[in-house]
């Protein structure tokens, strides 16, 4: 350690105080449709700093990313409406208004009147009409000779309901309006999508090369380029390192005093990659707000008083982990069923799946391993979306001697040695394929082989790597049983969002996916209410088809859950304005979040 | 010297063009590409999987997967200045009009056969339709290849007037054995001449082929210069009415731009990523570098003079400490150390306030956070330097100039700093050109753990996200620093030593009959090429197999040559053994080591508790004390604070502990069934002073407390070290094995042989052995388990890591083969394999054996590295780098469960016993250090 004592001696001693340039402010006059924003008025200044594991691909939302894109975007961007996750509603953000014809599949937006890019150029109803030109933009295929999309997205499909596309027309500059062509009830819901700017993209939209815009690269290079019609305008992009957001000045946003949002001077988004990491760096007090997980809490929570933070317990999380038995039907090209059939007929047995349930020790894991800080998971809608969750389904806690009960009425039997054999004769020896890097999902299998091994069943764990498990249960489906995590962003608000997952001709089916007619009548029943549903705007019929698709999927057990561990929000005390709500992040109001303190 | 500049560099040529096949074969081998993540996305529409599988030339128009050599073809032509490769459109000939409607009509056949059966699948069907539509066409192509060369040249020469080369094989087999045989010579001509003979088709049906000119207009700027420069040279075919038309692959040799092809997952060119990231990472290798010679080159003398004194055991000390913690572990520690004190950034390139600095502070702040990871990189530089520079240093204060120069009345500064460490520093000199290599490949581990945005980490990504043309820049660009590193080394060793010659051949002439194993050699590596194109990647039960009889197979031969050389040296052997125990320090170590293995031989016998027994009552749980209660035993502990996983012992109550006691059943050695084990729990006893029974779970013994799911972690300790401690042992089997027979006889015979192996080897030692593992590893994974993988990946790295062995062997051996005895035997006529096996050999052993014993720690933390990186071994399978990889969550140093990190010191301890170990039988074979150049 001498090489260290040495080198502390450099001479290092920078600046680390010096503050930030003055954020100019109020330069220009409120839109007249600003919104007034409820919150207490708070005062200017301030820099929040926040964590993120994985940097942003891209800042053009047509081109297919993943969530770290998307949360980098969804500083600069607005959509017509946006999500309130307190009053759990969706709420108008560019569109002023709206008005539902009584067909109920007409939708009139009244845009607000004076908004401005954070260029300065004015946003109108054409900015909204180009966005939805773009995603249905088409040409002809050289090979094919079809039509096909020129700019193909997620979004395509998103806005095609029953085989039919959605209708837009601009009535005037400050008025658009849609057209369903069937009954959609979660169509308010799907249409927040960002905004994108006539003025920037147009020339790019003629000569085809739209999906190339907005690179990372652009963002290094020419941040002012990603024009905003959000909170945040880029200010720095450094690869690697982190993403600085200033203020827009042009942002329609105001509280009572008729000051301009944000309040915050500065947003820092730094790149962490470990998430270790990212704790210590909150519970260091290097970063303002963070999501702790039940594992670290405990350690985490020490430091409150000496970095001044809070942390706030927010119950189970919202996303879901499972596991689940092939039960893929049929062969491969070569004739090679994909499931033994004998193995087959065990998991298409559903005491054989419940025994299971009842063989695994989930309440153990949650004790042990979370330190009494999660729960074992009965439904695929998380407790944590009260609104949809059903808590009356059937559970499953550990109970070896109901799972033995059970196997032995479907006709398995136990020799000498304890170890079970499966109604033909067979040992009943089970693979589970797990991807390799996650290590509660390694805690999680080790216990459920323990487990197993208790009523005689022999689990082998295969890791393999993350892209042999996609290949594995979208395409190949040799395998017997495997386990994921499912954390839908848009399932987060509303469960329709996870329609590919519940449907059985869903991508995400995945004990059975993509069937052509439903394979049980279980399932022929799911796909009922989630048609059901999509065609209802009554809210309380669609919470009653969510609650029976949970009750069936927790009798049938396609789906194996796994526990929900408690999630854990913290943010430094010093912010005002903090609203926590029910789900989600702590920070869906940053716009109005402010500091008394002074800039350290 | 120009010359030879000239020749160092064009021999480079070869090895890049072999490096880069290789990576491009590794990266075939693993399952999918890197569209596969984005095919399962329901957010990413087909139209644009397509687009982008058209993009990347991932398949060819008939959406079948190209090979891999094809797209190595392609990614060649981007990169070369001169363009080899056009695209044209070529009018079908008669047959392929024929066979096409022929597929077609069987395609149509086959889905109403589909559709009549209603139970099948839809989807199956669809694909097998078109994996023999698919077979048809290509049966036509090889059909009509012989035949209508003619035909087709004539239509080009009608569509296009246009000469295109006419050699049309559609048969890609035969492409394949060429480009894998002859990898040295794919010079850019041959390799396109292989290449254009691959042919894609496009699946035009009726439409006119004018449409298809205009089409790629929209792609022309993804697909760079592939696309767009042969558009301009194919004008439209002259038929008015529609003409189906295929693509093909042509030879036209055109300028254009290099390029090294786009970033899939970053969507920017991968020159842009690359300079984004690089000067991080020359910084941080460059200022580690420094770091290392600043502290490395004094601390070294200073030993040096200082003798056996204070100084020279504490740095001896510290050299050996440096040298055996797994370097991720001690980032891990120095994160730990700036976040718990503050003193240092915990992590980053530079802190957030720096866009307002000034221009200055900006540096400092720069400056302030190279610090601790630059440490973390340098800290086993320094060892490994210090050491060299010590012994080299001792070694020229007892040479004759020294004493000359003490006689002539010189200073004894002037003698230590201008003459003996101006010769003393000439390896570190060599050893600086590979430091250049390293400068920019990044450090994985560190950047990983620290925080620090380099190239090391963004490769790596890359490659497990397979985005081929980041994986292939950065290997392209680490061969190049390897080699110029190479070459930087030999100048200087050069410029500082005029003794060294540059085009020095063999000094001691070139043996007789050097072409028997120069063509032994060659023939096993033929063999070992066909045996790779043979393994069947995709086939469980024939790998498992495989991997059997390599086991076995490989088993046998280890312990035949261990016996074999045991045999021929053990008188050697028995003398050095003497001599060990006879040192103190060396005695001890080979006492740690001794115990060490005993534990895992008899690991079964010594544990408590099986490997997997969890317990989620006592997950966290402190090491039970041990006490007297009228007999052994240990304190039993409540848990007071479940929510941070506190135990506190019950004062007056114990567990009683017996010794040969009934537990679990196992088998000693494997066969030896037995259940008795040195302490148990004496449960039964507890329930009689108790009364009543017991909730065992409730009770437990852990003599070194328990993990996360309350697993025991002084039998995991146990089990893991049984892989720990044997993966040294079986990777040095096969590198000393393959080493010697490569190395050690290059020396002896010299010339082409000598040649023709060392060039092998420095191909080799250009292999990125990260990625040949990754790649291996993700295409095997799946038909094996935990502990097959084991075997797998210990292969895989010795496999790899036989260049350097070979290399240092080859020395030894140069140096032997010219003293007195073996040219005496020469002399008296004795054949050379009696010279090899009497002579040689016994004399070489015991540099074996010390280099044997130096290179066991590699393996050690190299397996808790890889542990690291989630490549190790799995779950439940124990090893001390899979329990360290878990124990490195930073809870476990906040909440102080200090127990979890009991396995790094047991790598630790056995490392530096190894290395203990390794010098002490170095100082008592080779008294000079020889071995060590």
């Amino acid at each position: 350690m001498l090489g260290g004592a040495a080198l502390s001696l450099l001479p290092v001693g920078c600046s680390k105080t010096q503050p930030p340039p003055e954020v100019e402010r109020g330069q220009y006059p409120l839109p007249e449709g600003v919104e007034t924003a409820v919150c207490e008025p708070g005062r200017y200044g301030g820099v929040f700093i926040v964590t993120d594991n994985t940097e942003p691909k891209t800042f053009n939302f047509l081109v297919p990313s993943d969530q770290a894109s998307s949360s980098a975007m969804g500083r600069l961007q607005a959509g017509l409406v946006s999500w309130d996750p307190v009053q759990a509603k969706d709420i108008p953000a560019l569109a002023e208004s709206w008005d539902i014809a009584p067909d109920k599949k007409t939708y009139t937006f009244h845009l607000r009147r004076g908004l401005k890019w954070s260029d300065g150029e004015p946003f109108t109803a054409d900015d909204v009409i180009f966005t939805y030109d773009c995603i249905f933009a088409e040409e002809k295929d050289p090979v094919t000779g079809q039509m096909r999309p020129r700019y193909p997205s997620r979004y395509i499909a998103q806005y095609t309901i029953g085989g039919e596309r959605i209708q837009y027309r601009k009535i005037d500059d400050y008025t658009v309006e849609f057209h369903t062509p069937k009954l959609y009830s979660p169509f308010i819901g799907d249409i927040g999508i960002p905004i994108l700017p006539k003025h920037k993209l147009y020339d790019a939209y003629l000569d085809g090369t739209l999906l190339e815009q907005w690179s990372t690269k652009t963002a290094i290079e020419h941040p002012e380029e990603l024009v905003s019609l959000g909170p945040f305008k880029l200010f720095a992009y450094r690869p690697g390192e982190r993403i600085v957001y200033e203020p827009n000045p042009h942002y329609w946003r105001a509280d009572r005093d008729g000051q301009r949002l944000p309040y915050i001077d500065f947003l820092v988004t730094k790149y962490v990659k470990e998430s270790d990491t990212e704790t210590v760096l909150f519970a260091t007090g290097q970063v303002d707000a963070s999501a702790i997980s039940a594992t670290d809490e405990a350690w985490v929570k020490k430091g409150q008083e000496a970095h001044g933070f809070t942390l706030y317990d927010r119950g189970p999380s919202t996303s879901v982990s499972f596991l689940w038995f092939n039960l893929k039907p049929g062969a491969n090209a070569d004739g090679v069923p994909y499931v033994k059939p004998y193995k087959m007929a065990w998991f298409q047995d559903k005491r054989f799946r419940q025994a299971i349930m009842y063989a695994y020790n989930r309440t153990g894991i949650a004790r042990g391993v979370y330190f009494g800080r999660a729960a074992p998971l009965d439904s695929i809608i998380s407790p944590a979306n009260p609104k949809w969750h059903n808590p009356d389904v059937r559970k499953y806690r550990y109970d070896p001697e109901k799972a033995r009960a059970l196997l032995r009425e479907a006709g398995f039997t136990w020799n000498d040695a304890g170890e079970l054999f499966g109604p033909g004769g067979q040992r009943v020896e089970i693979e589970l394929m797990l991807f390799e890097g996650s290590q509660k999902m390694s805690e999680m299998a080790t216990t459920l082989k323990e487990n197993l091994a208790a009523i005689g069943i022999a689990l082998r764990i295969n890791y393999v790597d993350f892209g042999v498990v996609i290949q594995k249960i979208d395409n190949t489906y040799d395998y017997e049983m495997c386990a994921i995590g499912w954390g839908s962003s848009a399932g987060a608000s509303d469960p329709s969002g996870s329609k590919a997952l519940l449907a059985s001709s869903g991508i995400y089916h995945v004990w059975n996916p993509e069937q052509p007619t439903p394979a049980t009548d279980w399932e022929a029943r799911i796909d009922e209410l989630i048609t059901a549903q999509e065609t209802t705007f009554d809210e309380a019929e669609r919470v009653k088809a969510f609650h029976e698709i949970q009750a069936i999927l927790a009798e049938e057990v396609p789906l194996l859950y796994l526990v929900t561990p408690y999630g854990y929000s913290g943010i430094k005390t010093k912010w005002q304005n903090l609203v926590v709500p029910p789900s989600g992040t702590l920070l869906w109001n940053l716009d109005e979040l402010w500091t008394a303190e002074e800039t350290e | 010297m120009i010359t030879f500049i000239v020749r160092r560099l064009l021999s480079m040529i070869p090895v890049l063009f072999g490096v880069s096949a290789l990576v491009f074969y590794l990266m075939s081998l693993a399952p999918g590409d890197f569209l596969t993540e984005a095919r399962s996305r329901p957010d990413i529409s087909n139209e644009l999987i397509a687009e982008m599988e058209r993009a990347y030339g991932l398949v060819d128009a008939e959406g079948k997967p190209t090979a891999w050599y094809v797209q190595y073809g392609f990614w060649l032509n981007n990169l070369s200045p001169l363009k080899f490769l056009g695209h044209k459109e070529v009018p079908l000939t008669p047959e392929e009009i024929a066979a096409r409607q022929k597929a077609a009509e069987e395609a149509i056949a086959a889905a109403s056969a589909a559709k009549a059966t209603p139970e099948a699948e839809t989807e199956e069907a669809a694909e097998e339709v078109a994996t023999t539509a698919a077979a048809s066409e290509e049966k036509a192509d090889t059909a009509e290849a012989d035949t209508s060369t003619a035909v087709t040249t004539k239509a080009t020469e009608a569509a296009g007037g246009e000469k295109s080369s006419p050699s049309q094989e559609a048969a890609p087999a035969t492409v394949t054995a060429e480009a894998s045989a002859a990898p040295e010579k794919a010079s850019p001509e041959t390799a396109s001449a292989e290449v254009k003979a691959v042919v894609t088709e496009s699946v035009t049906g009726t439409e006119d082929a004018t449409t298809a000119e205009s089409a790629p207009a929209s792609d022309a700027s993804t697909t760079e210069e592939v696309a767009s420069a042969p558009e301009a040279a194919s004008p439209s075919p002259p038929a008015p009415e529609p003409v189906p038309t295929k693509t093909v692959t042509i030879f036209d040799p055109h300028w254009g731009k290099p390029t090294l092809g786009q970033s899939w997952a970053y969507n920017i060119p991968v020159a842009d990523l690359i300079a984004q990231r690089l000067p991080a990472t020359f910084i941080l290798s460059l200022t580690a570098l420094i770091f290392a010679w600043v502290v490395a080159v004094p601390m070294g003398v200073l030993a040096a003079i200082k003798r056996n004194r204070l100084f020279d055991r504490l740095s001896g000390l510290f050299a050996y400490a440096a040298l055996s913690i797994p370097e991720f572990f001690l980032a891990i520690l120095m994160v730990f150390f700036a976040a718990r004190t503050g003193l240092f950034p915990t992590d980053g390139l530079t802190s957030l306030a720096s866009d307002f600095l000034p221009p200055l502070a900006r540096l400092g702040d720069y400056a302030y956070h190279l610090i601790l990871p630059a440490f973390v990189l340098g800290v086993g530089g320094i060892a490994g330097m210090m050491r060299v520079m010590r012994a080299n240093f001792l070694d020229y204060m007892q040479s004759d100039f020294v004493t000359t120069a003490r006689a002539k009345g010189l200073s004894e500064r002037v003698i230590m700093f201008r003459h003996v460490l101006r010769n003393a520093i000439n390896p570190l000199l060599t050893s600086l050109g590979f430091a250049l290599a390293g400068l920019l490949s990044g450090a994985v581990l560190v950047e990983k753990v620290m925080n620090y945005p380099g190239l090391g980490l963004l490769v790596f990504e890359a490659f497990t996200r397979q985005d081929h043309a980041v994986v292939l820049a950065a290997v392209l660009m680490g061969c190049v620093m390897l080699m110029l590193g190479n070459l930087v080394a030999d100048l200087l060793l050069a410029w500082s030593d005029p003794r060294i010659r540059l085009e020095s051949g063999s000094p001691a002439g070139v043996r007789k009959g050097q072409w028997k194993p120069a063509a032994v050699l060659l023939a096993v590596l033929a063999a070992l090429l066909t045996a790779v194109s043979f393994i069947p990647w995709g086939d469980t039960a024939a790998m498992q197999t495989m991997i059997q009889g390599v086991k076995w197979t490989g088993l046998a031969a280890l312990l035949a040559a261990a016996v074999f050389i045991i045999k021929i040296a053990w008188p050697t052997f028995v003398n050095i053994a003497r001599q060990l125990l006879r040192r103190p320090v060396g005695l001890a170590a080979a006492c740690v080591l001794g115990l060490l293995y005993f534990g895992a031989a008899f690991a079964p016998f010594l544990a408590t508790s099986q490997v997997s027994d969890l317990n989620l009552l006592q997950t966290y749980h402190p090491p039970t004390a041990l006490t007297w209660d009228g007999g052994p035993a240990v304190k039993v502990y409540n848990n007071v604070d479940p929510t941070a996983a506190k135990y506190e012992a019950v004062p007056g109550e114990s567990v009683p502990l017996k010794f040969f006691g009934r537990g679990f059943a196992y088998k000693l050695f494997g066969f030896i069934p037995m259940d008795r084990h040195l302490v148990q729990p004496d449960y039964a006893a507890l329930e009689q002073r108790l009364g009543g029974s017991i909730d065992r779970a409730e009770y437990p013994v852990y003599l070194l407390g328990s993990d996360s799911t309350g697993r025991d972690l002084y039998s995991r300790l146990l089990f893991g070290s049984q892989i720990s401690l044997t993966i040294g042992l079986i990777g040095i089997g096969i590198t000393m094995t393959i080493g010697f027979l490569v190395g050690g006889l290059a020396g002896y015979f010299g010339g082409r042989f000598d040649f023709l192996a060392m060039r092998l080897v420095e191909f080799l030692m250009a292999v990125p052995g990260l990625y040949l593992l990754l790649a291996l590893r993700s295409a095997l994974a799946p038909h094996f388990e935990s502990g097959q993988m084991f075997v797998v990946i210990v292969i895989i790295l010795s496999l790899v890591g036989w260049a350097g062995t070979a290399r240092v062997l080859r020395g030894m051996s140069l140096s032997i083969r010219s003293r007195q005895y073996i040219l005496a035997a020469e002399s008296m006529g004795q054949g050379t394999g009696r010279i090899l096996l009497k002579h040689l050999l016994p004399n070489l052993a015991s540099y074996l054996l010390v280099a044997a014993t130096l290179s066991i720690p590699g393996y050690i933390l190299g397996e808790a590295a890889l542990s690291f990186l989630g490549l190790g071994i799995q779950e439940p399978s124990a090893s001390w780098g899979l329990m360290l990889q878990q124990s490195q969550q930073l809870k476990v140093l906040f909440l102080d469960f200090w127990w979890l990190l009991t396995p790094g010191a047991a790598i630790f301890v056995t490392v530096i016993a190894f290395n203990v170990m390794g010098d002490t039988l170095r100082d008592i074979v080779d008294p000079r250090m020889k071995s060590q150049q």
